[in-house]
């Protein structure tokens, strides 16, 4: 029997319906004085949970689809577990290296060009730059952006941002991986091409989680489906047992 | 295949706690820091026709309306130093503290897009800050020794105590960068009302006048303000101008840096879990 590679109890997320902290001064004094003694605050009455009471597991090397409608809470899950965003209940415990990717390109700035983008989004993702360095002709050649590397991504199409984004992505070595809608960009020679590089690290024993809403795409990947549904887990079963209840659910 | 380098293991809770070793994490995060720092940089004279020579003009145009003032004024003479060079001693680092400060102040909301996509050690965003500021004050350093070589004036080895001054001054930008950066992430006033602030923070400072013009009761108070003990430690080492409260300046500035950086980390790194959730 494999380890676990991620564990998740009963892990929750409430917001407050104005979408923010307190806002006066007294209140957030009060806050920070509470804070300084350990007290736990009063949950505020004008809220909802995004996520309510998840617990699953997940063991090394098992590719797991996320499902759920929009809103259902599968980011949510994911920023808490990529520590982007703190649970107001439970805990989890993740084991080896985790790679989150929320969104692709993550700090991107248009007016750098492709190479320097590469590193600064390497360094956010926390790759060394020697590492990066060595990584950096595979990551081109992989993109397809060619000569334009050297370019401001500005003046990038959105296929070849995407591309590139994607690429870097898709050479940080790690041990468990999430994936937030990032699956394939481009056209679908380049879909294709993402897909594959995924397969290979399934098949290398990366634990990967992945929401997505493509449920072909999800079916090459994954062998086991979590299905959401108003912030909470409703199925965790065979991946076919979420694709249909999630299937049902949209076409209603 | 690239190797990140994130902890073996993580563990997430909704308990308020206090990071594990923040110190290390901000270590671990150095390459990001330096990055970030750069891009700054780059960033803010990519499209700008005098380009980095702005960290010397700033103070250099400065010290010229001063010089003006003082002449206007009557030229009164205490110090033994021409006034523009004695301005500009101070100017400098008082610029790079305000710069970066005031840079630091916007490092949260300025990342939000990336805060809300990826961790890494929130205290990099004001530090990098500081960083990209200190790389102008680097080029602005250079006015100083320009000044005083066309006043034919030689450091003295006072000199040599300049590096503790120039720390002085990056420990103070840090500690009210990290202070200022968590409470514009509460209340976006701190930002706002920052130019306003530091503006009567520049006239109740002895830049663009003498020490002696304190109040004998009020120059030992004064030392509360740090930036005295640092422009007067700048000044020392580079002309030789020391006041008799020089020393007890200097101490009662690393006193309040200290304290001001310790409750600034500690406020910081209590609320940078929940950054997320209210910028």
């Amino acid at each position: 029997m494999k380890g676990i590679a991620i564990e998740v109890s009963r892990l929750g997320k409430q917001y407050s319906m104005d979408g923010r902290g307190p806002k006066r001064a007294h209140e957030a004094i009060e806050q920070a004085v509470r804070g300084l003694m350990r007290r736990k605050e009063p949950k505020d009455p004008g809220s909802f949970w995004a996520v309510k009471d998840c617990s699953f597991v997940v063991r090394q090397g098992e590719a797991v689809a996320l499902l759920g409608r929009n809103g259902a809470g599968k980011s949510v899950l994911l920023k808490m577990l990529s520590r982007v965003v703190k649970p107001s209940s439970g805990e989890a415990v993740i084991r080896g290296r985790m790679t989150a990717l929320l969104e692709l390109g993550s700090g991107f700035h248009p007016e750098l060009t492709g190479r320097e983008n590469v590193f600064f989004n390497g360094a956010i993702l926390g790759v060394r730059r020697a590492e990066m360095e060595t990584k950096l002709d595979e990551i081109v050649a992989f993109s397809e952006v060619g000569d334009f590397l050297d370019m401001p991504v500005k003046h990038y199409s959105s296929g070849m941002y995407m591309r590139l984004a994607f690429s870097i992505a898709a050479h940080v070595e790690t041990d468990v991986l999430l994936m937030d809608e990032v699956l394939a960009v481009g056209d679908s020679a380049f879909q294709e091409k993402c897909l594959n590089r995924m397969r290979r690290a399934v098949r290398q024993g990366t634990t990967v989680v992945i929401v997505s809403h493509e449920v072909s795409v999800l079916a090459e990947l994954c062998t086991r489906g979590l299905y959401m549904d108003h912030g909470k887990l409703l199925i965790d079963g065979a991946l076919a047992e979420a694709t249909d209840r999630y299937r049902k659910d949209t076409a209603a | 295949m690239v190797r990140a380098a994130s902890a073996s293991v993580v563990r997430i809770s909704a308990e308020r706690r206090f990071p594990e070793r923040p110190l290390h994490s901000v270590w671990a995060a150095r390459e990001l820091l330096v990055v970030l720092a750069k891009r700054d940089v780059y960033l803010r004279y990519q499209h700008s026709f005098a380009g980095i020579s702005w960290a010397i003009l700033q103070p250099l145009l400065t010290v010229l309306v001063l010089s003006a003032f003082q002449l206007l004024m009557g030229n009164r003479q205490t110090t033994g130093v021409p006034y523009p060079l004695y301005a500009a001693t101070a100017l400098v680092p008082w610029t790079f503290v305000v710069h970066a400060l005031t840079q630091a102040s916007h490092s949260l909301p300025k990342h939000m897009g990336v805060i809300n996509k990826v961790y890494f050690p929130r205290l990099i965003l004001p530090l990098s800050a500081v960083m990209g500021a200190a790389a102008d004050f680097a080029v602005g350093m250079a006015l100083p020794p320009a000044l005083m070589i066309y006043y034919g004036i030689a450091p003295g080895l006072t000199l040599l105590a300049l590096p503790i001054f120039v720390a002085q001054a990056v420990a103070l930008a840090a500690a009210a960068g990290i202070w200022l950066a968590c409470l514009n992430a509460r209340f976006r006033d701190t930002a706002n009302s920052l130019p306003f602030v530091t503006q009567l923070w520049f006239f109740l400072t002895p830049i663009a006048y003498t020490t002696d013009i304190i109040p004998p009761q009020w120059q030992l108070l004064a030392g509360l303000n740090p930036m005295l003990g640092i422009l007067e430690g700048f000044r020392w080492a580079l002309v030789g101008v020391a006041s008799p409260w020089l020393g007890t300046w200097i101490a009662m500035s690393w006193l309040v840096i200290l304290a001001l950086l310790g409750s600034g980390m500690l406020v910081f790194l209590r609320s940078e879990e929940s950054l997320a959730d209210f910028l």
